[in-house]
C-alpha cells in the first residue's frame, strides 16, 4: 500500500471518527491498525492532524465570516434608526406602522383567498409553475381525448376494452368486456406535451410512466407472441413477467426486448443518443443487427454508430424524475437546462459558452422554475426570464 | 480531554458578556457570537433543521441582543439564557420553564479539539499548510465548504449531514469527496512530511497532559 492509498481516508467515516475521538471502537480500532502497521504511523499521524487542522481552520473561518455578515447587518440598521427618540412620538409611529400594517395583511388575505384554487406555485406573475399531470390520448380512429380535462372512470371503449381514468394521472384498460371483436388490433397512442407527465397500466399490467414531450404507442390489446409498444422520449417501465410474450420496446432506430424487468428508455428527438438503464432483470437491445445484453445497474447507450455498455450507473438518477424530482449527479449544465425546458416547456438559450460546470443535488419537480433557479444561481450562474425563454448567462 | 460546552458552563465568557451588556463593546459581543455560532448550528443541526433556518435563528438571537443590551442587565446566567432564546425562536416555543428545562438536559454533547492542541500543530508544520488549507477554504464552493464545516469541525455523521441538508447521503459523500480531492492535490507529498517533524513534538506534549492527568 502506498502513501497515496492513505489519502482516500479523509472522508472514510470511521477514520474521521478516530481523528475527533468521536467514539471507542473506531479509535481503538485505527489504534490498532497502526500498531499493526507500524511503517504508516507517520503518515497516519499527517494526516490525522491535517484532519483537525482542517476542522479548526474551517470552523474559525465559517464563524468569523457570518460575524462579518452579522455585522454588515448591525451598521446597515443602525444608520437608520435615529439616537435619541421621543417617547411619545414612538408610541405613535409603533401604532400607524401596526396599523398600515394590518390593512396590508387584510388586503393582501383577501387577494390570496381570490386566487388559491389549484395554483401549485407561483410566486408572481412572470413565474413558471412546474408541469402537471397532462396529456393526450388517440384512439385508433384518429379521435383524441384530452386525458387531463377528462372525468374520471371510462374515458372511451373500442373493441370491447374499456379505457378507464382512475386518478389523476393514471389510465387502465379493462378487458372484462371481451367477447365482442376479437379480431382487429387497434391501437392508441399517448401524447405527453412539454410540461406534463402521465402513468399508464398497458393491458398486460405493466406499468408505464411517461415524462414530458413523450409519446407511447401501443395495442389496447396484447396477443401472439410478443408484446410491441413504439416510444419516443423518456419512459420508465415496469413490465410484467411474461415468458411467453417477450415485451419489446420500438424506438427511433433500434429495439430494446424485455422478459419481465424495471427500466428507464430516454430517447428524446433532439438528443443524439438514447439510453435505456436498467434496475432489474434483463434487457436486450438490438439496433441495425448489433445485439447487446444488458444487466441491473448497467445503461446502454444507442447513437447512430451502435450500442455502447456502461457499468454501474447511478439508476437513482435516471429514475428519479418519475419520483418527482431531479437528481443532478455530475452533470454538466446543458444537460440540466434540457431536463428543465422539457418540464418547465421553456426555450433555453445560451448566452455564452460555459464550461466545467457540475452540478450535484436534487431538487424536486414541484417547485416552480423561480425557485429551481434560485437554487441554481448558488453555482454562480445568472438567468434572465422572457416570457417562455430562459436566458442563460 | 476537548473542551466540553454544557449546560452549566460558558462562564469562561461572563466578562464578555458583563462588558457587552454595560457598554455594547463590540469585540466582547464578537467573542460571544464566535463561541456560541458552532456551538448553536451544531445543536440546530442535529436536531434536523436545515442550515439556513438555523443562520436566521441565531443572527435574531443576536441582533436581538445587539440592539437590546442595555435591557439585559437583569440575566444572571447569560449562557443559559442564550440558549433558551435560541431553541426557543427554533422551535417557536410558547412554553414554559419546566418543559425547556427538560430539552437542556437533553442536548447533544459538543466535543471540540483543545486549541492548545491544534497550536502545537500550527507551530510543528511549516506555515505553509495553515496558509495552504486557508486558500483552499475560502476558494471553496458555497455548498461545498458547508458541507466540509459539518463534517471536519462540527463532526456530524454523514447521516446527520444528509438529514439535517435535506439531500442523500450520497450527495453528502460525492460533494464531499469533490472539496477533499481539491485538498489532496494541494497539500501533496512535501507538506505532509513537514508535518511529521510536528507530529513528535505534538506527541510529546501530549504524553505531557496524559501525565499530568
Amino acid at each position: 500500500m502506498q502513501r497515496k492509498d492513505l489519502y482516500h481516508l479523509i472522508q472514510d467515516e470511521s477514520f474521521l471518527n478516530y481523528c475527533f475521538r468521536k467514539n471507542v471502537a473506531d479509535v481503538e480500532h485505527w489504534e490498532n491498525w497502526v500498531a499493526a502497521h507500524p511503517e504508516f504511523e507517520i503518515d497516519i499521524d499527517d494526516l490525522k492532524n491535517a484532519v483537525l487542522l482542517l476542522g479548526h481552520q474551517i470552523g474559525k473561518h465559517e464563524a468569523e465570516t457570518q460575524f462579518a455578515n452579522l455585522n454588515d447587518q448591525i451598521s446597515r440598521r443602525s444608520s437608520l434608526t435615529p439616537k435619541g427618540r421621543n417617547t411619545f412620538s414612538t408610541f405613535f409611529k409603533i401604532s400607524a406602522v401596526a396599523a398600515i400594517f394590518l390593512m396590508v395583511m387584510g388586503i393582501g388575505l383577501y387577494f390570496i383567498k381570490k386566487n388559491n384554487k389549484e395554483s401549485t406555485s407561483i410566486a408572481y406573475a412572470k413565474d413558471i409553475a412546474p408541469g402537471s399531470n397532462q396529456a393526450v390520448l388517440t384512439l385508433a380512429d384518429g379521435s383524441k381525448i384530452n386525458l387531463n380535462s377528462a372525468v374520471n372512470g371510462t374515458v372511451a371503449s373500442q373493441g370491447g376494452v374499456k379505457i378507464i381514468k382512475t386518478a389523476s394521472g393514471q389510465l387502465l384498460y379493462d378487458f372484462s368486456d371481451t367477447g365482442a371483436n376479437n379480431g382487429k388490433i387497434e391501437y392508441n397512442t399517448i401524447d405527453v406535451p412539454a410540461g406534463g407527465q402521465w402513468q399508464v397500466l398497458l393491458p398486460d399490467q405493466s406499468k408505464v410512466w411517461l415524462n414530458s414531450k413523450t409519446s407511447l404507442t401501443y395495442p389496447t390489446r396484447f396477443s401472439g407472441k410478443e408484446r410491441k409498444v413504439k416510444v419516443s422520449g423518456e419512459a420508465y417501465f415496469e413490465v410484467a413477467h411474461n415468458k411467453a410474450a417477450p415485451f419489446k420496446v420500438e424506438t427511433d432506430g433500434h429495439l430494446i426486448e424485455v422478459l419481465g424487468t424495471h427500466f428507464n428508455i430516454t430517447a428524446y428527438h433532439d438528443d443524439k443518443v438514447a439510453k435505456t438503464t436498467l434496475l432489474e432483470g434483463s434487457v436486450k437491445i438490438t439496433k441495425n443487427g448489433q445485439s447487446k445484453l444488458l444487466k441491473p445497474g448497467q445503461q446502454a447507450q444507442v447513437d447512430q454508430y451502435g450500442i455502447k455498455l456502461l457499468d454501474n450507473v447511478d439508476t437513482e438518477k435516471a429514475t428519479a424524475w418519475k419520483n418527482g424530482y431531479f437528481m443532478f449527479n455530475d452533470s454538466d449544465l446543458p444537460d440540466v437546462m434540457r431536463q428543465l425546458s422539457r418540464w418547465y416547456d421553456v426555450e433555453v438559450v445560451f448566452e455564452n459558452q460555459r464550461k466545467g460546470h457540475e452540478f450535484v443535488g436534487e431538487i424536486k419537480r414541484e417547485y416552480s422554475l423561480m425557485k429551481v433557479l434560485k437554487i441554481l444561481e448558488l453555482s454562480d450562474i445568472q438567468f434572465e426570464l422572457k416570457g417562455r425563454t430562459l436566458i442563460v448567462k | 480531554m476537548g473542551d466540553r460546552v454544557n449546560i452549566l458552563g460558558g462562564n469562561e465568557l461572563k466578562p464578555q458578556w458583563e462588558l457587552f451588556v454595560a457598554e455594547c463593546d463590540h469585540s466582547a459581543y464578537k467573542a460571544l457570537y464566535l463561541h456560541y455560532y458552532n456551538y448553536f448550528t451544531f445543536i440546530g443541526l442535529k436536531k434536523g433543521c436545515s442550515g439556513a433556518k438555523v443562520k436566521d435563528t441565531l443572527n435574531e438571537v443576536f441582533l436581538y441582543i445587539w440592539e437590546n443590551h442595555a435591557k439585559l442587565g437583569h440575566v444572571k446566567h447569560h449562557h443559559n439564557y442564550l440558549l433558551t432564546a435560541f431553541l426557543r425562536k427554533l422551535y417557536r416555543k410558547e412554553k414554559y420553564i419546566t418543559e425547556e428545562c427538560f430539552e437542556l438536559d437533553t442536548l447533544p454533547e459538543f466535543v471540540v479539539t483543545p486549541s492548545v492542541e491544534v497550536d502545537y500543530i500550527i507551530k510543528g508544520s511549516q506555515k505553509d499548510l495553515t496558509s495552504i488549507l486557508n486558500n483552499f477554504i475560502e476558494k471553496l464552493p458555497e455548498r461545498q465548504r458547508s458541507l466540509i464545516y459539518q463534517k471536519f469541525y462540527l463532526d456530524l455523521s454523514y447521516q446527520e449531514i444528509a438529514d439535517a441538508n435535506n439531500i442523500s447521503i450520497n450527495t453528502v459523500y460525492n460533494t464531499v469527496y469533490k472539496a477533499v480531492d481539491k485538498l489532496k492535490i494541494l497539500i501533496g507529498k512535501e507538506q505532509l512530511q513537514a508535518l511529521s517533524f510536528g507530529f513528535a513534538a505534538l506527541l510529546t506534549i501530549i504524553l505531557f497532559f496524559l501525565i499530568k492527568q
